[in-house]
């Protein structure tokens, strides 16, 4: 494809933000069009109480020297100017079970398979197997080791896809509390048994034992720094610009996209960043394929959130340089997210670092998921920071019902912390939705399932001849996920030889 | 002609005494089969307030006030230079503030010279030789002390035997343990050196990287008790030489200021190792076990004889709804009962030798309110779940240790 040519990305996701760069770095005129008034995505920050409060991202691996991550950072110009803090190297995360069994997970294949062997001294072969397993695995993604191709790869060998996590990792050991603990860490990529592929496990599980690391002060300063470079090289990300349609030429291209304040932007190709489901709606359902429409509005996504933000009294709760995923129902991974007396039955707790915390923290995020039915009845309204609507008392009523009960868990497991807050604040599954434009307020997008692999996976390239597709639905999500979906997004413009090349000088 | 009684109690410690009492107290004809000739030694001489609500009910209570028993109104405990206090008036749960360290010679004698004259038949150096169970009436066979063999027949059979274990060894019920290997070797002091006001309350004294402790449980005649406990290998090492390491531990004992310096022993010191049992099955056709016939952790929180005294309690209670013609769950309202306290403990002690509990104990970043729920833990009412450090005691103990260090 020709170099000078305009290309729009709609969205400022990350993965939107990546693929924008590689295409500006390699001379394309490229507008990022986001319609919040701040970019990232998921990497969206706010603030208050002079706190910043993550809201998708609380830590992110392979960021160790020469890991994949770590490469594509450096390639991007980006990683120098990060302010990021090392977890802690031998709990990064600590899972904690119903039955009061504590487990951390450390940094390193040795440190990781040694802590698991201190709780569970029966099943070292058991540990070692399943490690192996989740190397093995990784091998089969040639693009997450920096490769074009490899020995075994899984797109010659699709069935790599077909294995679930859950059942693989209980078939590899009788000790279901070490299945539990080895995928403790599920709500990272909302697992469920039975649904959930081993492969989505390994790449995630094994980054982060390849070095996790929190951002000091949000997430966001990824977007800002991505943000500055795409202008660096001539490319332009633009705020509340809220596409929501395009305009067509006969032989069915895009050449413009229309936004809601009535600016028209033309290109000659168009990146969407924006979840399938959402990309089909703006650009009109007649455009694509019938089959395609059907699959993308039938598969399934992933649970949405319920988040909660404390900010503490100064020095006063303690820092913790781990992740907690506390769980208090025994079915991991099949846990209940409608609104029961038991809700949540899963919550994961990460503090905030700033470039002031010490001994203490200032705040800490907390996640726990919750159906998105149970905010049906107020489903028609619409509140963000550019869209000022207003929701009903009952919402807020709920939404303080729900804050309580997750603090109660929290003093289950923190004990004390309540009387340490100094202000809550939560978001829904509708905030989700109204800032991250998922379905139902997904927090991961389309939910792999190993049953159906082809049904779960979307392909870059689309029947509009020049629209293609970014984000956290082509390979896998989170930062390295939607990372690496950029990567090969831009190989549709750009020589993927030639990327690869160049990250690889990191090594 | 074979005797008939309703009820065959065997052993005549406290679990024996309190489910006499309650038997009788129901209506029920009892007779006691004790092995041994008392007054007679025992260990576990520190109670738990816990168990003062039974002896009151029971009526039992004044004999034990009219021996003059030491009053414990809390524990001690002490790690490397550091004091941890708790008072059981500022306990969590509503209940006693006070109980009181007993000689066990004493208590256990007034007790069942008390249930004696409730109207219990009380027969010792009756050793039971064998037990014949059936769906309606249970066949005991006992030697006295004279040699002499009776059988006697009853309705029911309460194992109230600690560490002659019966039944269980009779009905082959042992299983054994997962724990280490624990042993205790203990004496009487002279300790007349004390102050009044620093010798009310059990003292322990965490060493050896929380592998060891010692303790001290004063006694209201001027004498204390004293023993280390360990693993098997470190109290045998304790014992041996007459008790020479175990001497010299005891002399230089922290956090005394040199009060037991010196001191003068009443008896040398003994050794019981290897203490901690338990049984796969609590109950059984025509039986039912109480006490330490039942399951034994450590001595560690002196949970012993009021597990005992609770159990005792309970499972008379059942008996006599049996034996009234009411049908009993003896899986729920016994069997798991007990077992939830039992674990109540458990997590409490593995902890304390994890030294988790330490560390709650010895952080200032634990609140008064967690200390006031942990008190209660430590006066026994591990059944109030009420109580969070009841409720969920196996995640709250560990999360409260990892957030004081954090």
């Amino acid at each position: 494809m020709e170099q000078g040519k305009n290309i729009v990305v709609i969205g400022s996701g990350i993965g939107g933000l990546v693929c924008a760069l590689v295409l500006a770095k390699h001379g394309y005129h490229v507008q990022v069009l986001e319609k919040n008034h701040q970019i990232g995505g998921s990497l969206q920050v706010f603030s208050r109480d002079k706190q910043i409060f993550d809201t998708g991202v609380h830590y992110v691996g392979g960021l160790d020297k020469g890991e994949n991550l770590y490469q594509i950072f450096k390639y991007l110009e980006i990683f120098d100017e990060l302010e990021i803090k090392r977890l802690d190297e031998h709990a990064f995360d600590v899972i904690r079970l119903s039955n009061g069994l504590s487990v951390n997970h450390g940094m390193g294949y040795e440190n990781f398979k040694g802590q698991l062997k201190n709780s569970f001294p029966d099943n070292h072969e058991d540990i070692d197997m399943i490690c192996t397993e989740i190397q093995e695995f990784c091998t089969c993604f040639p693009l997450y080791n920096l490769e074009l191709d490899s020995g075994r790869n899984y797109v010659e060998h699709p069935e790599v896809l077909q294995v679930g996590a859950w059942e693989h990792v209980s078939a590899l050991t009788d000790n279901e509390d070490l299945v539990k603990v080895i995928l403790g860490s599920g709500p990272l990529y909302a697992g469920i048994r039975g649904v959930t592929p081993f492969y989505v496990v390994a790449l995630i599980l094994n980054s982060f034992i390849k070095g996790s690391y929190r951002f000091v002060n949000g997430g966001s300063q990824i977007a800002r720094l991505l943000m500055k470079r795409i202008s660096e090289h001539g490319g332009k990300v633009s705020r509340r610009k809220e596409v929501v349609s395009a305009s067509y030429n006969e032989s069915g291209s895009i050449t413009s996209l229309n936004c809601s304040d009535g600016s028209v932007f033309a290109c000659d190709f168009v990146v969407s960043n924006l979840h399938p489901k959402e990309t089909i709606r703006i650009l009109g359902k007649e455009h694509f394929k019938n089959a395609f429409v059907n699959r993308v509005f039938s598969v399934p996504n992933t649970i949405a959130p319920f988040m909660l933000y404390l900010s503490f009294h100064k020095n006063a709760f303690p820092y913790s340089n781990s992740n907690y995923y506390d769980y208090f129902t025994d079915d991991i991974w099949n846990e209940e997210f409608r609104f029961s007396s038991d809700w949540p039955q899963m919550i994961f707790t990460s503090a905030q670092v700033s470039k002031y915390t010490r001994e203490f923290t200032d705040s800490v995020s907390v996640m726990c998921y919750m159906d998105f039915n149970e905010f049906r009845k107020w489903e028609d309204s619409v509140r963000t920071i550019v869209k000022e609507g207003k929701r009903q008392e009952d919402y807020e009523s709920f939404k303080k019902i729900c804050e309580n009960r997750v603090i109660d868990r929290l003093e289950e497991r923190f004990p004390g912390i309540r009387s340490k807050i100094k202000n809550v604040y939560s978001s829904t599954p509708l905030t989700y939705r109204d800032y991250i434009s998922t379905p139902d307020g997904s927090m991961y997008g389309i939910q792999k399932d190993f049953n159906s692999i082809h049904r779960t996976q979307i392909n870059t390239k689309t029947h509009i001849p020049n629209l293609f597709l970014t984000g956290q639905n082509i390979i896998f999500h989170g930062i390295l996920g939607a990372t690496i979906g950029a990567l090969v997004t831009s190989f549709n413009f750009v020589d993927n030889k030639l990327i690869i090349e160049k990250i690889k000088i990191y090594d | 002609m074979t005797k008939e009684v309703d009820v065959v109690v065997i052993g005549a410690g406290p679990a024996g005494s309190v489910a006499s009492s309650k038997l009788i107290k129901e209506g029920l004809k009892v007779l006691v089969l004790e092995k041994m000739q008392f007054p007679r030694f025992v260990i576990g001489e520190s109670l738990l307030p816990y168990s003062m609500g039974f002896l009151s009910e029971l009526g039992l209570l004044p004999v034990v006030e009219a021996l003059k028993f030491q009053i414990k109104t809390g524990a001690c405990f002490y790690h490397e230079g550091e004091r941890c206090d708790f008072l059981f008036e500022n306990q969590f749960s509503e209940g006693w503030s006070y109980t009181y360290q007993v000689k066990r010679a004493d208590f256990d004698h007034a007790l069942i010279k008390e249930v004696e004259k409730q109207g219990a038949e009380v027969a010792f150096q009756a050793e039971v030789t064998d037990v014949q169970t059936s769906p309606g009436k249970q066949v005991v066979t006992y030697r006295d002390g004279n040699g002499d063999v009776h059988a006697v027949q009853c309705r029911f059979v309460m194992d109230a035997s600690g560490y002659g274990r019966v039944l269980p060894q009779m009905f082959n019920l042992e299983v054994p343990v997962s724990t280490p290997h624990r042993g205790a070797v203990f004496a009487h002091i002279d300790d007349r050196k004390r102050t009044p006001d620093a010798g009310r309350n059990i003292f322990v004294h965490a060493f050896n990287d929380n592998t060891a402790w010692i303790w001290s449980i004063p006694f209201s005649d001027g004498t204390a008790s004293v023993g280390i406990v360990g693993n098997t290998d470190f109290v045998e090492e304790c014992y041996a030489d007459g008790g020479k390491l175990f001497k010299k531990c005891v002399a230089e004992f922290p956090g005394l200021n040199g009060r037991y310096d010196g001191v003068e022993f009443m008896f040398e010191p003994r050794l019981i190792v290897n203490y901690a049992v338990s049984v796969k099955q609590v109950y059984g056709e025509g039986y039912v076990l109480c006490g330490n016939s039942t399951e034994f952790l450590d001595p560690i929180f002196s949970s012993g004889v009021t597990l005992a005294i609770f159990s005792g309690y309970k499972a008379a209670a059942l008996v006599a709804k049996q034996l009234n013609g009411e049908s009993v769950d003896w899986e729920n309202d016994y069997s798991e009962m007990l077992k939830k306290g039992i674990d109540v403990f458990r997590t409490y002690v593995q902890a304390w030798y994890e030294g988790t509990l330490g560390d709650i104990f010895f952080s200032s970043r634990t609140d008064d309110q967690i200390r006031q729920q942990i008190c209660s833990v430590l006066a026994g009412y591990v059944w109030d779940e009420t109580n969070p450090f009841v409720k969920k005691h196996n995640t709250l103990v560990n999360a409260v240790a990892h957030i004081v260090k954090m």
